[in-house]
């Protein structure tokens, strides 16, 4: 009966997600019409405006939107399941400065192996795998929830410094790209980078799908997982790598976006009120995309009058989240 | 069902040593110490996370160190007081999480998996809390749902690590009637460390005495002391 209704319900947020791409795509100063699109991806021709567009702005545009809100939350659910820590994400905690950190000093090193689409990639990933190791042996010193939340915030503010540094010694064309990098922007990518992040995306998906079983005992707190005889040495490792490709994968392209990760398993937790992981990667991954969708279509509408950043846009709606939940776990913060 | 003979156990230093022990299914034995004397040590390497110094521990006659994680997850299972209920987590989802040893890589449950949770939850009579979330129990309803899981998991040996604290005195006797039963109709083999001594000698079968002058460990019947001879065994400074 509610296995039911919570399948009923996530088709439900599916298709509102496809409407939201549709509506997505459509957005912005030209409406491009179906043959187009088509032609675009299967027959394309460069002298057609409308299939420039479409190829290199349109699509890439929503894509990158759904993947991002997707695998944003998908790393912040991770990461609030293993840290046990409704408060945990990707931002938050720092590991988006690590891929911020790791990609300024990849453009900065000027080699073309690591300013290629690839080696910022592999660095981002790095990055964020770093950073994620830091947190894991911070965590296992500190017992509380917000003691965790202040390391993170105090890791990336950190990083950010160095970044800064980095940033200070650069010359004025790197430092406006980093800038505007730093904003949050799901403009940078173009048609021909869509599908290295796609392939990165899905191996990442594919290897999730082989945490959701260890994830739903990790409830249950490491200890216990480990009695039902989960293998905590291998999940860890599984895990890390995880958060880092989704972080890393999106920082790298996108910016560090705030407060997504972090948000978003919080209103699919509340929604669905379950702690099967089946249904809450499931949901995270829907609701991130149609989050990210919303607020880039905001963004576009927003643009013939002012360029508004899309981290200011995900922190509105972010930043009353993590007071929200701290005022609903007041009561019994751990320990 | 558990052969213990010659260990010695601690984390590096020897805390614990026991010369010969065998406990066998269908009986509940209490484990009694003073504070820090090493009680969850001792059930800690019965469960395999720690290993003991030396000597030999076998469950059904194969060495503990030699079951893998999983196998050992379908035969040695631990139960402590201190859970506190986990937000969003059903009743039902708790106990399923249970069958966790049994189910694929993908943690599919089966009919079998099901009906042997219904199974435990009529045992327990726990029917009006399977569909609550596990934050909204009281403290003597969250321990008998673990107790409950740990019964879903289906290992024989039980080990609980004072079970009775922090419950009132009326929870304290449901636990433990609760732990006898099951321990009777499904052959299990149970170990509960507990301070509360008049319950423990009335309810197990058999006493795990630990002295703290030897630091040995000494199995006696239940009926085979006094409370005054069992004080003086285990608190000589009394």
């Amino acid at each position: 009966m509610k296995v039911r209704l919570y399948e009923r319900f996530t088709i439900f947020l599916g298709l509102l997600l496809v409407i939201l791409s549709l509506l997505h795509l459509q957005s912005g100063e030209v409406t491009i019409s179906f043959s187009d699109a088509w032609n675009a991806l299967f027959s394309f021709d460069e002298q057609n405006q409308y299939q420039v567009i479409f190829r290199e702005l349109r699509l890439p545009r929503t894509s990158i939107s759904l993947l991002a809100g997707a695998g944003l939350s998908i790393a912040g659910l991770l990461m609030q399941t293993f840290f046990n820590n409704p408060l945990a994400g990707p931002s938050i905690l720092g590991v988006s400065s690590g891929s911020s950190l790791f990609v300024a000093l990849a453009l900065m090193s000027g080699l073309t192996l690591f300013t290629s689409t690839f080696g910022i990639i592999t660095a981002a990933i790095i990055g964020a795998f770093i950073y994620s190791l830091l947190l894991l042996l911070f965590s296992s010193f500190v017992r509380s929830n917000v003691s965790l939340l202040i390391i993170g915030i105090m890791l990336s503010s950190f990083t950010n410094s160095i970044i800064q540094m980095i940033q200070a010694v650069s010359d004025v064309n790197a430092l406006k790209a980093f800038t505007i990098w730093g904003f949050g922007s799901l403009q940078q990518v173009n048609y021909n980078q869509l599908s290295p992040i796609m392939i990165c995306f899905l191996a990442a998906l594919g290897m999730l799908v082989f945490l959701v079983k260890p994830l739903n005992s990790y409830v249950l707190g490491e200890d216990r997982a480990e009695q039902l005889g989960i293998n905590t040495k291998r999940v860890k490792t599984m895990l890390i790598i995880c958060v880092a490709v989704f972080t890393g994968l999106i920082t790298a392209y996108c910016g560090p976006i705030a407060f997504v990760g972090l948000a978003v398993p919080n209103i699919v937790k509340l929604l669905y009120k379950t702690c099967n992981h089946w249904y809450l990667l499931t949901a995270s991954a829907i609701v991130g995309a149609l989050l990210l969708l919303f607020c880039d279509l905001i963004i576009l509408n927003l643009e013939s009058f002012i360029q508004v950043p899309l981290n200011s846009i995900t922190s509105i709606f972010g930043a009353p989240v993590v007071i929200w939940i701290l005022l609903k776990n007041n009561i019994h913060v751990k320990d | 069902m558990l052969k213990i003979e010659q260990v010695e156990i601690g984390h590096k230093s020897v805390l614990l040593h026991v010369n010969s022990l065998h406990l066998h299914p269908g009986r509940m034995y209490v484990l009694i110490g003073r504070n820090g004397i090493g009680k969850s040590t001792l059930l800690n390497t019965l469960m395999g996370r720690i290993t003991a110094l030396t000597g030999s521990i076998q469950i059904q006659g194969k060495e503990l160190s030699s079951y893998s994680k999983k196998e050992l997850s379908k035969m040695v299972s631990l139960v402590r007081s201190t859970f506190t209920g986990i937000e969003n987590l059903s009743v039902n989802e708790f106990l399923t999480l249970g069958r966790t040893p049994y189910t694929n890589v993908f943690g599919t449950t089966q009919a079998q998996d099901s009906f042997i949770v219904n199974e435990v939850i009529q045992l327990l009579r726990l029917e009006y809390l399977s569909g609550k979330f596990t934050t909204q129990l009281s403290d003597g309803e969250k321990q008998l749902a673990t107790i409950a899981q740990v019964l879903v998991q289906q290992t024989q040996l039980v080990l609980l690590d004072e079970p009775t604290a922090f419950l009132d005195y009326e929870n304290k006797w449901k636990i433990l009637k609760t732990i006898k039963q099951c321990t009777q109709e499904n052959q299990l083999c149970t170990i509960f460390s507990s301070h509360d001594l008049e319950m423990a000698m009335d309810i197990a079968d058999y006493l795990l005495l630990i002295n703290p002058l030897t630091k040995e460990i000494k199995q006696f019947g239940a009926n085979e002391m006094t409370k005054q001879e069992l004080l003086a065994f285990c608190f000589p400074n009394l």
